[in-house]
């Protein structure tokens, strides 16, 4: 079932937490509300689900109008961020509720429930605590439940509240995955609401990037990455160098670091570039366009990639953050300490009005 | 368990536990277990027969009666009001709200026989809500439901106070849940929030009615103390009392005082039973 908000405002008091929001999700998509506290990204959700009600606006399933339509009818699974489990029901009995909620005439028997509920439990893979109590259950089974739950009623669409917020780093990567694959099996419209990138990029076929009840992005997870909209969208998917100075005739420059930069259209006076820490290289000599003396301060030689951290010489910034492939790294043998280069491969130029400028593909 | 726990040889990690420990004991020695062991031991200058004789004198077995019908009734009245007082303390925000919530302690804090007599004057058939009632020919002071307002009145914020916290700790989002899975208002109060709140609920009625059957103060100005009519149990004693008939007396507060700890142990294994469900283990 698709989804349409069209002109979505809220406000509480005097704090206005969506403000024209308009957002199309086609039917059987999985979808991330990505974005900061604070950004109405849980007020959107539980517009969609009917627990809260626009000041403005319209919200469609299918092409019907559900605006007024109250929530027991939309039809929605709802997934808590504490999970809202039933704590005096077993297991079983909080995934049956909803069956057992419906009008008479359209309540499975008892044994059709039954069934039902215990379907459910094996797909989740928790038929075997079936009479436990949601306290006897650790924080991923009590998730699972949740899921479990909500899914029972056979929902039009499914819509999850940080899903994985509560639960340790080692289990939220397996229920991640776990989702994702239930959602191919299940092809029921989701949307789920995150603060963590990695998760919303892992998980969604589509993210709506937020910030302060707007939207600020929609696209693939690869199409926000590659190619924000706007300086919070690169600034919030993954970390990022920010390097600051002044930019006057084709020469930018920050203490003793300087880029030579000719004809580029960037504007003159403050220039901000934002370097993802993938796209530089380091070296013991600097680049012909580009003079970054750094210090390697940290060393992280785990994995594929490497992760310096690094403290700029004679110049100013906050601590910068390097990746460098395995080979490279090997090849280069930095040490702690070590004065070395930093050369910039692709920089993202940042007006003074906080506007994304020109993107520039450097020597390296 | 075994001895050397039994006997706290090994010493808890805390420091005063001797002091404070000790301290704990003595009060709870001198004011509850003292009085309670004379209570007895001024019953045991009876024999049985006696014994038997005073506690099933008819006067005395109605006066039961109609203590425990007063007590139940009164308690059920606490229990829906002070279960929708509760209610709206915790889930409504509205101006007054502070001061509503501190005049549920006033039960407490004034004198029940403040109450009884302010009671009185207001349900007497001449007075201001009585007059209401006089007119309809219902008579509530001096009768069996002044009894009843009496008892509710000094009872109510067991309730209340009992279920407040419990309120406050289910979140709405337990009701949400249950309306995204198509529970109507009242199924998911009925399915939710009901069977949450039922231990601190019961606990508070119980609680409730243990007080009304020993309630005295607000009751005599209001009961009117008809003999066999409305007499409760708490005014046979002083009676007794002041006919100085010392055992008869202690011998019907021990039947009250049996009744009360019956209960008192009962709504704590009840609870007890209830909460190690809740919490796992």
């Amino acid at each position: 079932m698709s989804i349409s908000l069209q002109q979505i405002s809220k406000s509480f008091g005097n704090f206005s937490a969506l403000e024209d929001i308009s957002l199309d999700i086609p039917g059987g998509s999985l979808v991330g509300l990505l974005g900061p506290s604070g950004s109405g990204k849980t007020t959107l959700l539980r517009i969609i689900a009917g627990l809260e009600r626009a000041d403005r606006g319209r919200v469609l399933f299918d092409g019907q109008d559900v605006t007024r339509l109250p929530v027991q009818k939309r039809r929605v699974g709802f997934v808590f961020q504490q999970y809202a489990l039933f704590r005096h029901m077993t297991v079983f009995d909080n995934v049956g509720f909803g069956l057992r909620m419906l009008p008479r005439a359209e309540r499975p028997s008892r044994e059709a429930r039954r069934a039902r509920i215990m379907e459910l439990l094996a797909m989740v893979q928790l038929d075997h605590l079936a009479s436990r109590y949601p306290s006897q259950l650790s924080g991923g089974q009590r998730q699972r439940v949740a899921l479990a739950r909500a899914l029972a009623v056979k929902p039009s669409v499914l819509l999850l509240d940080e899903p994985f917020g509560a639960l340790d780093a080692k289990v939220r990567k397996e229920l991640r995955r776990w989702l994702r694959h239930l959602h191919e099996q299940m092809a029921v419209t989701s949307v789920f609401v995150t603060h963590d990138q990695e998760e919303a990029m892992e998980v969604s076929d589509q993210v709506v990037v937020m910030s302060q009840g707007h939207i600020e992005q929609i696209g693939s997870p690869r199409t926000v990455y590659e190619e924000p909209a706007s300086r919070f969208v690169f600034d919030f998917l993954g970390h990022i160098n920010a390097l600051s100075g002044r930019y006057q005739d084709g020469r930018w420059e920050n203490g003793d670091a300087w880029l030579q930069l000719p004809g580029n259209g960037c504007p003159h006076g403050n220039l901000t570039f934002y370097l993802r820490p993938h796209e530089a290289t380091l070296a013991r000599t600097p680049a012909a366009d580009a003079h970054l003396p750094v210090q390697v301060d940290e060393l992280s030689v785990f994995g594929a990639t490497v992760k310096l951290e690094l403290s700029p010489r004679g110049w100013q910034a906050e601590a910068l953050e390097v990746e460098l492939p395995r080979e490279e790294f090997l090849a280069l043998a930095p040490e702690r300490k070590q004065a070395l280069f930093l050369r910039p491969r692709h920089l993202q130029s940042i007006t003074a009005d906080g506007g994304l400028g020109p993107v520039l593909d450097m020597q390296g | 368990m075994t001895a050397s726990q039994l006997f706290f040889t090994r010493h808890p990690v805390l420091p005063g536990f001797t002091l404070s420990f000790g301290l704990s004991v003595l009060f709870i020695g001198l004011v509850i277990l003292l009085p309670l062991s004379a209570l007895f031991l001024y019953t045991s200058d009876l024999g049985w027969q006696e014994y038997w004789s005073i506690v099933s004198n008819p006067r005395v077995v109605a006066t039961y009666r109609i203590t425990l019908a007063a007590a139940f009734w009164a308690s059920l009245i606490n229990a829906a009001l002070g279960l929708l007082l509760a209610w709206v303390l915790v889930r409504y925000r509205f101006p007054g709200r502070r001061l509503m919530d501190s005049l549920v302690d006033l039960p407490f804090a004034l004198p029940t026989a403040v109450a009884g007599i302010t009671l009185s004057t207001l349900f007497a058939s001449n007075g201001w809500l009585g007059q209401g009632f006089d007119w309809f020919g219902i008579k509530i002071a001096y009768a069996f439901p002044g009894i009843v307002i009496a008892m509710s009145f000094t009872s109510l914020p067991f309730v209340v106070r009992a279920v407040q916290p419990v309120l406050e700790d289910l979140g709405p989002e337990y009701e949400e849940a249950a309306h995204t899975l198509g529970a109507t208002q009242g199924q998911a109060f009925r399915h939710v929030v009901l069977p949450h709140l039922r231990p601190a609920l019961l606990t508070g009625t119980a609680l409730a009615f243990i007080r009304s059957l020993g309630e005295f103060g607000a009751v005599i100005f209001i009961a009117g103390n008809l003999p066999f009519e409305t007499e409760i149990t708490s005014l046979m004693i002083f009676v007794r009392l002041q006919e100085y008939d010392y055992p008869a007396a202690t011998a019907i507060a021990s039947v009250v005082l049996l009744a009360s700890l019956v209960l008192l142990f009962g709504v704590q294994w009840l609870q007890g039973r209830y909460l190690t469900r809740l919490r796992g283990g």
